[in-house]
């Protein structure tokens, strides 16, 4: 028995070594998600799908509420449609990220009508080996090297983390230190226009058939401010889109801007819409903005957080 | 629980810890450990099947006692009978009853009477046909006189419910597992390696050469309609490597992990890419499947005692009802179907047992007939498996249709020269490896020690690098 524990105890040693370096090496290329789960707990999260992920920037953000004398530290916790819509399993993972000592954060909930919709959700079909669940399944949101998540949720092979692939899709992902998820892809309007109908051919094709705000979800959005109000303020925020996009949106929920008024309200915080202003703003498909638009859209929601968090906002 | 997650790389080294260190000094001990850990890895799946397969245990384990202490022929049949209709009935409920229900309906619409069956809505409780075909097994190797009942009860629970064969075999014999349960284990340490690398070079076959394969099959498959018939070719050839590396990839998993504890399980693949008829590659495939059937069904039935017509449908038989034991499908009785068609002329003229050796025995290379003979098994090999993984009978004649057009002869879409790279090299390992059990038992055996550890980490590179997208294991669907 000795000897064959020495023998298998030598031979594990060089994987051991490799496991340890590639486990070690993991990082903001890895995978669209993989930092958001190695950080501290957070006491300032920007909450939501895709759109936020790529949309707002926590150094944007943060830089302008220093401008008006307010110290935060923002960290963007949003994932993608199908893992990240207001529910109970997003809300859980808040709680296991966020600070529970928190008292002055600010939380930004980004919200769109598929967010709080029951939908066919290409997601939940998703890569993974947790499937499209690992927002409900992950136990460990706080570990650096988050092991957890690596060798459960990663659906890549191990060793591609040392060797990664720079032409995949993912290879063009930088997720930053801050959550924040830039993407870099051609933005030649013939390429922009390509994305922006197949990105609208997704949507009309697999979320929007059956598609219908869920109450269930629409109180979990509630729940989930209820939540955050304690640890300082929140804000609901409707980002930019296409209007081809937002056509879409209208189709299925017309009233949705009514709907978020009516929840802001009753639980006395603000409502940032930006749908009405999908010209003005540029996306790398139609429905996420541009880093440099997202740029754009974080200082305005910042300016106003900053005026909501000085109580002169009403 | 599978054997490719964390979960098993967790709990497999518990098991081996507690099995060696804690209860070495007790069989009894031993043996309920492992029975406790057998049943947690089976009920981490469901457990509530878990009574089903304690039910099923104490059934057989009951029957073979009161078979033993029967004192007429009569009796013994009766209890034999009784054993095998409630194994059957159970098999039958979970597995067929909703084929059977939505046959007849199909059946008396074509008459023009309308049905409405009941379906059950219960998942097929994964091994249960394993499981089934252990107990039965033990039940008639008893009826035959070929062993004695145990009258422990955890002894004959472990022989059913052994963690590395519980869910896709091989399918054990009391006659050879049983023993091996009622004495004491040693540890050796040649073995215990052994072992290790035959997980290794099962978790490469499932992880590497089957998951890979799958993504690829999958999209073929499923744009069949579309695809060019030498695109429904290849997808067809990946299959043959895919259920190749998912299935015996398992079963060395079992083999390896069950030698690690001291205990020999039936091969059940013997390298039947390289057969170089039909007959022999069913002496290769799914041994312990072929070699029960043949055991169980195909000699009461009367063997190839008789005449021509006795042999015929003895074999029919078997081939069929292989089909169907995989799965309530017309799909697998057409695949033991034209298995059947290719066997048969082989055994009517009397070559079914002319290639009974290694191909190319100590030589590198086939020779010429060889070859010809394993491409030809192959591809014959290969046009079954359309069946095994169509989802109806109409996808995959669309399917051999597709093949067997004009763009037969185009090239095909999308071929990932990565995968089959990879194949290349499983090929390699395979056919330097025909004359040992797996492909990765004798290469490197007379090689200096670092060498053939660089062997190993080149497998084990390869397995880190190259995973592909988890599938489950295809043979837990049976």
């Amino acid at each position: 028995m000795g000897t064959f524990f020495r023998r298998l105890t030598l031979f594990a040693l060089v994987p051991f070594a490799v496991a340890i370096i590639t486990l070690l090496a993991a990082d903001g290329r890895t995978d669209p998600y993989y930092l958001r789960f190695t950080t501290p707990r957070q006491s300032s999260l920007i909450l939501g799908s895709s759109r936020p992920a790529q949309g707002i920037r926590p150094q944007v953000l943060d830089s302008v509420l220093r401008a008006h004398g307010k110290e935060v530290r923002s960290f963007n916790y949003g994932f993608a449609l199908g893992y990240s819509n207001y529910g109970g399993s997003y809300l859980n993972s808040i709680l296991r990220k966020l600070d529970p000592k928190a008292t002055d954060g600010v939380f930004v909930l980004a919200v769109d009508p598929w967010g709080v919709a029951d939908t066919h959700s290409p997601g939940s079909k998703a890569p993974g080996k947790a499937g499209g669940s690992f927002i409900a399944t992950m136990k460990c949101v706080n570990m650096d090297p988050n092991i957890e998540y690596l060798l459960t949720v990663y659906d890549q092979p191990l060793l591609s983390i040392l060797f990664p692939d720079r032409n995949s899709p993912g290879g063009r992902m930088l997720l930053h230190e801050d959550g924040w998820l830039e993407v870099e892809v051609p933005m030649l309007p013939a390429e922009v226009e390509k994305r922006t109908q197949a990105k609208l051919k997704e949507y009309r094709t697999q979320r929007l058939p059956g598609a219908a705000i869920s109450p269930v979800r629409t109180s979990y959005l509630a729940l989930t401010i209820d939540t955050l109000q304690k640890h300082g303020t929140v804000l609901l925020v409707r980002l930019p889109v296409d209007p081809r996009m937002l056509a879409l949106e209208d189709s299925f929920a017309p009233h949705f801007n009514k709907l978020m008024k009516a929840v802001a309200s009753s639980k006395g915080v603000e409502y940032l819409d930006f749908s009405e202003e999908g010209s003005s703003w540029a996306y790398t498909d139609g429905n996420h903005l541009t880093p440099e638009s997202g740029a754009g859209v974080t200082a305005v929601i910042a300016e106003h957080l900053a005026k909501v968090m000085d109580g002169t906002q009403q | 629980m599978l054997f490719n997650t964390l979960e098993f790389a967790l709990f497999y080294p518990l098991v081996f810890v507690l099995y060696w260190f804690v209860t070495r000094r007790s069989l009894r001990l031993q043996n309920i450990m492992l029975l406790v850990a057998s049943y947690y890895f089976y009920g981490r799946w469901d457990w509530r099947f878990m009574f089903l397969l304690i039910f099923s245990t104490f059934l057989d384990y009951f029957s073979g006692l009161q078979i033993h202490r029967a004192g007429t022929r009569a009796a013994k049949r009766a209890w034999l009978i009784a054993s095998v209709g409630i194994n059957l009935g159970f098999l039958g409920c979970f597995k067929y009853y909703n084929f059977f229900a939505s046959s007849f309906a199909d059946m008396v619409g074509a008459f023009g009477f309308e049905s409405d069956p009941i379906f059950l809505t219960v998942i097929l409780p994964v091994g249960i046909s394993f499981y089934t075909f252990h107990g039965l097994s033990y039940v008639f190797d008893i009826y035959y006189d070929r062993i004695k009942p145990t009258t422990d009860p955890v002894d004959y629970a472990l022989f059913v419910g052994f963690f590395p064969l519980l869910v896709a075999g091989p399918i054990e014999r009391a006659t050879h597992l049983l023993p091996q349960i009622q004495r004491p284990r040693q540890f050796d340490v040649a073995r215990a390696v052994d072992g290790c690398r035959q997980v290794l070079w099962g978790v490469f076959k499932k992880v590497v050469i089957a998951d890979n394969a799958a993504e690829v099959v999958n999209s073929i498959f499923e744009g069949s309609a579309t695809a060019s018939g030498s695109t429904l070719l290849f997808g067809a050839v990946l299959f043959a490597f895919q259920i190749y590396g998912d299935f015996s990839g398992y079963s060395d998993i079992a083999l390896g992990t069950a030698r690690l504890l001291g205990i020999e399980l039936l091969q059940n693949f013997s390298f039947p890419y390289f057969s170089r008829d039909i007959a022999e590659f069913w002496r290769r495939w799914h041994i312990s499947l072929s070699s029960w059937f043949r055991d169980y069904v195909y000699i009461p039935l009367g063997g190839s005692r008789g005449g021509t017509w006795m042999k015929v449908r003895n074999t029919s038989i078997i081939f069929l009802v292989s089909g169907f034991w995989h799965g309530a499908n017309w799909t697998f009785v057409a695949w033991g179907a034209l298995h059947a068609l290719f066997f048969l002329p082989l055994l009517l003229s009397g070559t079914n047992r002319s290639n009974m050796s290694i191909v190319a025995q100590n030589r590198m290379l086939p020779n010429l007939r060889e070859l010809m003979g394993m491409v030809t098994t192959f591809l014959c090999v290969v046009l079954a498996w359309v069946f095994f993984r169509a989802e109806d009978l109409h996808h995959a004649t669309g399917y051999l249709g597709g093949i067997f057009s004009s763009s037969l002869f185009s090239a095909p879409v999308g071929i990932p020269l990565q995968l089959l790279m990879l194949i290349g090299f499983f090929l390699l390992i395979e056919w330097g490896g025909r004359h040992g059990t797996y492909g990765l038992q004798v290469i490197g055996l007379s090689w200096p020690r670092p060498l053939r550890w660089v062997l190993y980490y080149g497998v084990l590179f390869l397995v880190f690098r190259f995973t592909g997208r988890s599938e489950e294991f295809i043979y837990f669907q049976f």
